[in-house]
């Protein structure tokens, strides 16, 4: 009777070894978890700045609800490139505004040209809607890696 | 004779024209840089936002930024997370705010390359919260545009940033910001 007793013990000392052990692998696990990868991310949408410019400036809140945080492929023209202390920025988008698709580009791609006027397609995180009257409308992409245009 | 005068004239127009201009500019970027740093007793944390856009008229030395709070890249995507989320809650803040300007205006020589020492006062919104803020800063003059430079201490509890008492150690209760903003870009 005092064996399985003990028995009894010690299969719920396991049990509650696993757990710790299991859930402090998933905290430390969680802690240190990096932000995902774009580069191996499927974008949750594909489409050209032109469309993505006018779904904000349609309805900036609806779409901001749709795009935020997600992971985006978007294709344009080069309208800007500045290259400063921080890294690369790209700025796709028409002549006819000032609004563009900007994005900072993954430091390790900074060493690639990117040439004004070209077609580029990107893959980022939609970062947010910065709008003003006299800037114009910007859609911001963080962490943006090109894409091939083969794809 | 008449033609020389002519010339003379037109010449001196030019210049002033020249001149007028060189001096009355406003120069901006979209891709300025801020960052900021707690140190705490248990964890150091570092944020960047380079996605910063800021606005100088020369003329009268008004200054504005403007901050997408969900631009600032953490180390770890739960810290991003919790600082989204729970602190500075950017689903209902989505922006920083500054707008002021630089008091010592006349002291800058905006047509002469150099480092020159700057006094920049305003107001600064965090989180739905608007305070005065005054700090010193550089701007250095260059040839391609206007680099801002300033270093101030941000108090979370004055814009209603609450930290969990279970991460206390870990954030702490004022950071620094830094700012390291390029303005190459001319506004016509």
């Amino acid at each position: 009777m005092a064996t399985a007793k003990r028995k009894q013990i010690w299969i719920v000392a396991l049990i509650l070894l696993v757990i710790l052990v299991g859930g402090s692998l998933y905290a430390v696990r969680e802690f240190n978890r990096q932000p995902v990868s774009i580069a191996a991310a499927n974008p949750d949408f594909t489409l050209t700045d032109y469309m993505l410019i006018k779904e904000f400036e349609t309805n900036a809140v609806t779409a901001s609800q749709k795009y935020i945080d997600k992971i985006i492929l978007v294709s344009g023209v080069v309208k800007e490139v500045n290259k400063n202390g921080q890294g690369v920025h790209i700025s796709l988008g028409g002549k006819e505004s000032l609004s563009s698709v900007r994005c900072a580009i993954d430091s390790a791609f900074g060493s690639t040209a990117f040439e004004m006027g070209k077609d580029l397609t990107i893959k980022g995180v939609v970062v947010g809607f910065n709008s003003d009257d006299l800037l114009g409308d910007d859609i911001i992409l963080n962490r943006c890696i090109p894409v091939s245009s083969n794809h | 004779m008449k033609n020389k005068y002519l010339l003379q004239c037109v010449l001196v127009l030019l210049l002033a024209g020249t001149f007028e201009h060189s001096h009355a500019q406003k120069w901006y970027t979209k891709s300025g840089k801020i960052s900021f740093h707690s140190k705490a007793s248990l964890e150091e944390i570092k944020a960047v936002n380079n996605s910063v856009t800021a606005v100088l008229d020369t003329k009268n030395g008004a200054l504005q930024f403007s901050v997408l709070m969900r631009g600032f890249e953490f180390p770890k995507a739960l810290m991003q997370e919790h600082f989204n989320e729970n602190y500075v809650e950017s689903h209902k803040f989505p922006k920083a705010t500054f707008s002021g300007s630089i008091q010592n205006v006349n002291s800058i020589q905006y047509g002469v390359a150099g480092v020159y020492p700057a006094t920049v006062k305003g107001n600064l919104s965090i989180h739905g919260i608007t305070q005065p803020i005054e700090t010193e800063g550089k701007l250095q003059v260059s040839g391609s545009g206007v680099k801002l430079i300033a270093e101030f201490p941000v108090t979370l509890a004055t814009y209603k940033i609450s930290i969990p008492t279970l991460v206390a150690n870990k954030i702490a209760e004022t950071v620094s910001v830094i700012v390291d903003c390029d303005l190459n870009n001319m506004l016509n």
